[in-house]
């Protein structure tokens, strides 16, 4: 995949490029909102990670130039403001996730995965499968190997979040965001206890479990591989 | 001030000029009248009994109605003084001045005066135009008193009141000197007009308090910030060194937990600037209806199983009679209400009760949320809001000490009201909140 990078913070940038291009991405950086906007608008990329504040040109700027010239290349903002009205004024300029600064590696590209592959997910379904899993989205009764799991509210919306991301880690932030709505991390171990209540009624009565930790990122759902 | 004063002279003076005008051209006009009245009686006179009439008539007007006010001759054709006081025939006829020469009682004066024939006769009525020179002359002087007085009276307001609104503006520019030198205590005096400048100095008044609220949180809240981020930077540097001595696997143990301590950094950090940013705005557009039972179902089985495991309980019941939907950012109050429910599971101790409660207050909800552990001493029980304020002197670990703060900004920013109470056992913490109409501009 073809990232840009804009970013003047030569360290932010460098930890950036070093790990978008370990993981086989090819990266181009620039320092400037007017190159990073110039960038985009002659060389075709698969994704803009914009910094909010740049010199020359901020990032909602630069956004909004892009999207008023008709581009719809995918854009994650990167910024120190972490406050939910940059979060809202972000999003609705058109840019289609937004993270907070500092944040780990592992939950910028769990974002990336999720926002890349988005569009080819179908909407339409009305039953989600993963390995001899079975969900009904619209009796919310979920099946393992024939066996009927008896799912609390939360336990049924955290599963069903997994599964429409199978084989993709969810952070615990967007877990958050997405099952409970929250825009905060509260202090107790909602995510965790949730989790672990779901796995005790999903994976642990079976053979092979099939929701996934992965050290200091998140979870996943796949069948084993 | 001094152009007002001439534009209103300037305007005095054409509107005298004008009553003038009209008021001498009126009594004129009025003088003419009475002028070819006796003309139309003396062409009568002449009818009903010839030149002997007419010329009777005359030595009447004369005698009764004469002097000083009219005048009357009777003149053959040829210029001979036949009767009247009048002494020499005109020299026009129709309307024209005449001089009565001066007698020795009356000064020379002109005289408005007609002359016609009637019959074989030269007659001519003069009245003076002193009347309404007279009144024109009172009219005019009259109206240059008032204007003067206007004017002078004019000024003399404007001055005093631009004297007073200088003065105040003076007061007002000062004070606010004074708050950007640091002294944040001054306050515009108020008088007993309400008048504009009373208006606006109420106002200032009213942001300069929350000018010296604002700065005092802050002087408090980054003395405490200071305070609060020395530790865990502590921490973080004896981490760091242990790592730089230890072996490779340790290495990784204590970066990761150099890690750990990094984000509680940042929650903190964020904490603090969204804390701030809430209490800085008071933008109410992302503000909206929404049902405040279904939230605290939600909340109940999110925490559920969360207290659970630390052997307390959590449980909603929901409220008897209907309630108003509550009005607000919706995902703010979530968090206010999901910081005092962790409160609770944090300080109520094993084998609590916490419990959620709804119920109608004015025209909007009130919102509850009860424990049964030891509560708060009431003497702290308003100083648990503060930013990084800690029940227990020895230093709590378990959170950030702005819990509290979060839940005060956001029912500020909600003016709704947020107070502890003793719960008999335990504590209690009630959200009362206003309806959307508190909102609408006024």
């Amino acid at each position: 995949m073809k990232i840009l990078i804009a970013e003047d913070d030569r360290t932010s940038a460098q930890f950036l490029i070093n790990g978008l291009s370990q993981e086989g991405h090819s990266v181009e950086h620039v320092t400037d909102g007017r190159d990073a906007l110039s960038f985009c608008l002659y060389n075709p990329c698969d994704l803009l990670i914009l910094d909010r504040m740049m010199p020359g040109m901020d990032g909602l700027s630069v956004l909004k130039a892009l999207r008023a010239a008709a581009s719809k290349v995918p854009v994650i903002f990167l910024t120190a403001m972490g406050d939910v009205d940059d979060r809202v004024e972000g999003l609705l300029a058109g840019g289609d996730d937004y993270l907070v600064k500092p944040f780990h590696f592992s939950e910028l590209m769990a974002r990336i995965t999720a926002l890349t592959r988005r569009p080819q997910e179908a909407t339409q379904t009305t039953r989600l499968t993963v390995h001899d899993l079975e969900l009904d989205l619209l009796t919310h009764a979920a099946r393992r190997g024939g066996q009927q799991i008896e799912l609390l509210a939360k336990e049924y919306a955290l599963l069903e979040v997994l599964m429409r991301n199978a084989g993709r880690i969810l952070t615990k932030t967007m877990l958050l965001e997405q099952v409970w709505d929250f825009n905060f991390d509260p202090r107790t171990t909602v995510v965790e206890t949730h989790m672990s209540r779901l796995r005790s009624k999903v994976d642990k009565p079976f053979d092979v479990p099939l929701i996934h930790t992965t050290r200091n990122s998140g979870y996943s759902i796949h069948a084993p591989r | 001030m001094l152009l007002v004063t001439a534009v209103l002279v300037i305007v005095l003076s054409i509107a005298g000029l004008f009553a003038y005008d009209r008021i001498t051209s009126a009594l004129t006009d009025q003088l003419r009248a009475s002028v070819a009245e006796d003309f139309v009686l003396m062409q009568d006179a002449e009818q009903r009994a010839g030149e002997l009439g007419l010329a009777q008539f005359i030595t009447w007007a004369s005698a009764t109605r004469a002097a000083p006010t009219f005048a009357f001759g009777l003149f053959t054709q040829s210029g001979v003084h036949v009767a009247g006081n009048i002494a020499s025939a005109p020299d026009f006829t129709g309307w024209g001045t005449i001089t009565l020469p001066a007698s020795t009682s009356e000064p020379a004066r002109d005289m408005l005066a007609r002359a016609g024939v009637i019959g074989d006769h030269v007659v001519v009525v003069a009245s003076t135009n002193d009347d309404a020179a007279t009144v024109g002359a009172v009219v005019l002087e009259t109206l240059a008193i008032a204007g003067l007085v206007i004017a002078l009276a004019g000024l003399a307001v404007g001055y005093i009141a631009s004297r007073n609104a200088s003065r105040k503006l003076r007061r007002l520019a000062q004070t606010l000197e004074s708050v950007a030198g640091g002294n944040t205590a001054v306050r515009l005096p108020i008088s007993h007009r309400n008048d504009q400048f009373d208006f606006v100095s109420r106002e200032i008044n009213a942001y300069l308090d929350r000018l010296s609220e604002l700065m005092a949180t802050l002087r408090n809240t980054a003395i405490a910030i200071a305070h609060d981020l020395k530790s865990p930077l502590n921490r973080v540097s004896i981490l760091l060194q242990n790592a730089a001595a230890a072996g490779p696997e340790e290495t990784a143990d204590y970066l990761d937990r150099v890690q750990v301590e990094m984000d509680g950094l940042k929650d903190t950090l964020d904490t603090i600037l969204r804390i701030s940013r809430i209490e800085a705005s008071d933008d109410t557009s992302a503000f909206a209806p929404f049902d405040m039972d279904e939230m605290l179902a939600d909340l109940a089985q999110t925490f559920a199983p969360v207290v659970e495991d630390q052997q307390q309980t959590i449980t909603y019941s929901p409220p008897d009679g209907p309630v108003s939907q509550a009005f607000g950012d919706r995902r703010m109050l979530q968090q206010l209400l999901v910081n005092l429910i962790e409160n609770a599971a944090r300080y109520a101790g094993p084998g609590a009760a916490i419990t959620l409660g709804l119920g109608e207050g004015d025209g909007a909800p009130v919102v509850w949320v009860r424990d049964t552990g030891p509560g708060i001493p009431d003497e702290k029980r308003e100083r648990v809001f503060e930013p990084f304020y800690r029940l227990n002197a020895e230093r709590d670990e378990r959170g950030t000490g702005l819990g509290l703060a979060m839940v005060k900004a956001i029912a500020a920013r909600h003016r709704a009201g947020i107070v502890l109470e003793d719960a008999r056992p335990g504590l209690i913490a009630r959200l009362t909140m206003v309806p959307q109409s508190a909102f609408s501009r006024h």
